[in-house]
């Protein structure tokens, strides 16, 4: 290649990051070389701490630096509700909300055959130890509207129902604010089949 | 609705062209390999605001020099309103598609159709999804959900996974699968009286019909998540040994009969054409029936291929009616009477035809 060695390694490592392509690594590489020395040092401790700190909760599974983390040490919050999520950035995007007061699982990941990722690569066998050791009222499953997503979805309702214990999905359909005609079509069959009258 | 004021930039050979579609009928002349079917896709695109099945952005924007292309046309409507339409792509950086405008069905006619009986079942499923997804909106989107769904359980099989991960998979094809098998049995239920009655009038006396054989199952469509289900487990263990479902649309076959006989292997080269040619005439007319609006035709290389009483039926049909045709053709001959509008294809060029 064109580039000194140093630069190349970079570029390449760069270049692993989701979204990010070759000639996006290369913007980014020369961006970082061309900022003071500080900073670069900065973000290079900010990786390595945070793979050093980080962990997996031991109750949910969700990223944190304590174990039990924040969200599974909160008393206010109702041990019996469980809301199911693929990704920790998911249970970010849910607490934005306010609204839920129940706790977390995170699965990591959703059942993928095309990328190597089934069933026991998840957090599931973890999800029925704790079903079995808390009282739970309900699972909300909250996996993404993906086909993968799906099929998590129909994987755990196969799985917990037999359990016992109420097991729901989010719905689907139109976000907020949406227009009709912008909407593609299987959502807004979703939508429809999942109307609901007016109380 | 008519097309107007075309103009196509960097599609295939056609580096830049303006010209205007006659309201009837236009005509492409030009010797072969100069971009008269370029000009064709270029314009079946614009009009249905997405490639013709077969092409890709790799077939037609070059990587190199000019990694983009544009395409921009105007709909006139019958109040005499204009409305632009336009689709580009450019890969530049990466891939942006811009789509602006309405759709418009097309019905292309050309010497592959006849792929449709002499070729594998996988040409008459296309034909299937292309009228299909014409049709029905949401047919589209679930016909790729279900095409990744079997990808993934395939994928699965390879892979021995147990089977409860994969039955979850059949229960998304069968969601999937059943309502792409409604879909397929409505159209075809529109579609063989037209069939029949086109064949008819093309060949009087013969006897067609049509039938959609449900892959992997004997007898009737499952038209039921439930019945398909059942289907899928029934051959499970048969999926599993060889690796692929084995159950669904994705193996479906078109059966097409004359006189009673399987016409994929024993009609003649005639009589495979006239076949070709009355399901492409019963798409058109089920599109005008079911659509309200009368598809675009476009006619690459076909007419010279039929015997003169189905060419004389053939642009009969295109004379009669409101909708707008573009043949083309190596030589001006035949089409005097339709008064189309000629243009001369030469090494990617579209200039007005002088004899």
């Amino acid at each position: 290649m064109l580039y000194p060695a140093p630069i190349q390694d970079l570029v390449n490592e760069l270049a692993k990051l989701p979204g990010v392509g070759p000639k996006t690594a290369q913007r980014l590489a020369f961006f970082l070389l061309n900022r003071p020395e500080g900073e670069s040092e900065l973000l290079a401790r900010a990786i390595v701490e945070a793979r050093q700190h980080i962990q997996y909760c031991s109750v949910c599974f969700n990223f944190t630096d304590q174990d039990p983390c924040a969200l599974c040490r909160n008393a206010g919050r109702d041990n019996g509700l469980i809301m199911i999520v693929e990704h920790p950035k998911d249970v970010v995007a849910m607490e934005k909300t306010h609204e839920f007061k129940g706790r977390y699982h995170v699965l990591h990941g959703a059942i993928s055959p095309m990328d190597g990722v089934g069933p026991e690569d998840l957090k599931i066998r973890e999800l029925l130890t704790r079903i079995k050791t808390g009282a739970i009222r309900e699972l909300v499953v909250a996996t993404g509207s993906s086909l993968e997503g799906e099929a998590t979805a129909l994987y755990l309702s196969r799985l917990i129902k037999p359990l016992g214990i109420k097991i729901t999905r989010i719905a689907r359909g139109l976000p907020m604010g949406g227009d009709l005609d912008y909407t593609d079509e299987v959502t807004l069959l979703k939508a429809f089949e999942g109307r609901q009258e007016f109380s | 609705m008519h097309l107007h004021n075309i103009q196509i930039r960097q599609f295939r050979n056609i580096r830049r062209a303006e010209f205007d579609l006659g309201s009837r009928v236009t005509l492409m002349i030009g010797a072969n390999g100069q971009g008269k079917t370029n000009a064709l896709n270029a314009i079946a695109t614009l009009a249905m605001q997405r490639y013709p099945s077969g092409l890709q952005d790799h077939d037609v924007v070059s990587w190199e020099l000019e990694p983009w292309m544009e395409l921009l046309g105007k709909w006139r409507f019958s109040d005499g309103r204009w409305l632009t339409v336009r689709y580009a792509v450019d890969r530049r950086e990466k891939v942006r598609r811009v789509k602006e405008g309405p759709k418009m069905p097309v019905v292309g006619f050309s010497p592959s159709d006849l792929r449709l009986l002499q070729g594998g079942p996988g040409y008459r499923r296309d034909f299937l999804d292309q009228v299909c997804s014409t049709l029905y909106p949401r047919y589209g989107r679930t016909l790729q959900l279900y095409e990744r769904a079997v990808a993934q359980k395939n994928r699965g099989l390879k892979d021995n996974w147990p089977f409860p991960a994969l039955e979850t998979f059949n229960q998304i094809l069968a969601e999937h699968g059943s309502m792409l098998w409604e879909l397929r049995s409505m159209m075809l239920k529109m579609m063989i009286p037209e069939v029949y009655r086109v064949h008819q009038h093309l060949a009087g006396g013969h006897e067609v019909t049509m039938q959609l054989k449900p892959g992997g199952i004997a007898g009737e469509v499952p038209t039921s998540p439930g019945d398909m289900m059942k289907q899928m487990r029934a051959r499970f263990d048969e999926e599993r040994s060889r690796f692929m479902c084995l159950v669904g649309p994705h193996r479906d076959d078109l059966i097409i009969h004359l006189n009673g006989h399987l016409a994929t292997t024993s009609a003649s080269q005639g009589q495979q054409r006239t076949l070709g040619l009355s399901v492409k005439l019963a798409t058109f007319h089920l599109y005008h029936q079911q659509l309200n609006v009368r598809p675009l035709v476009l006619l690459d290389d076909v007419l010279s291929e039929l015997d003169p009483s189905r060419r004389d039926h053939l642009l009969e049909i295109m004379a009669d009616g409101d909708q707008q045709t573009v043949i083309t053709d190596t030589e001006a001959r035949w089409y005097s009477a339709l008064q189309p509008v000629v243009y001369q294809v030469d090494n990617g060029e579209i200039r007005p035809w002088r004899s």
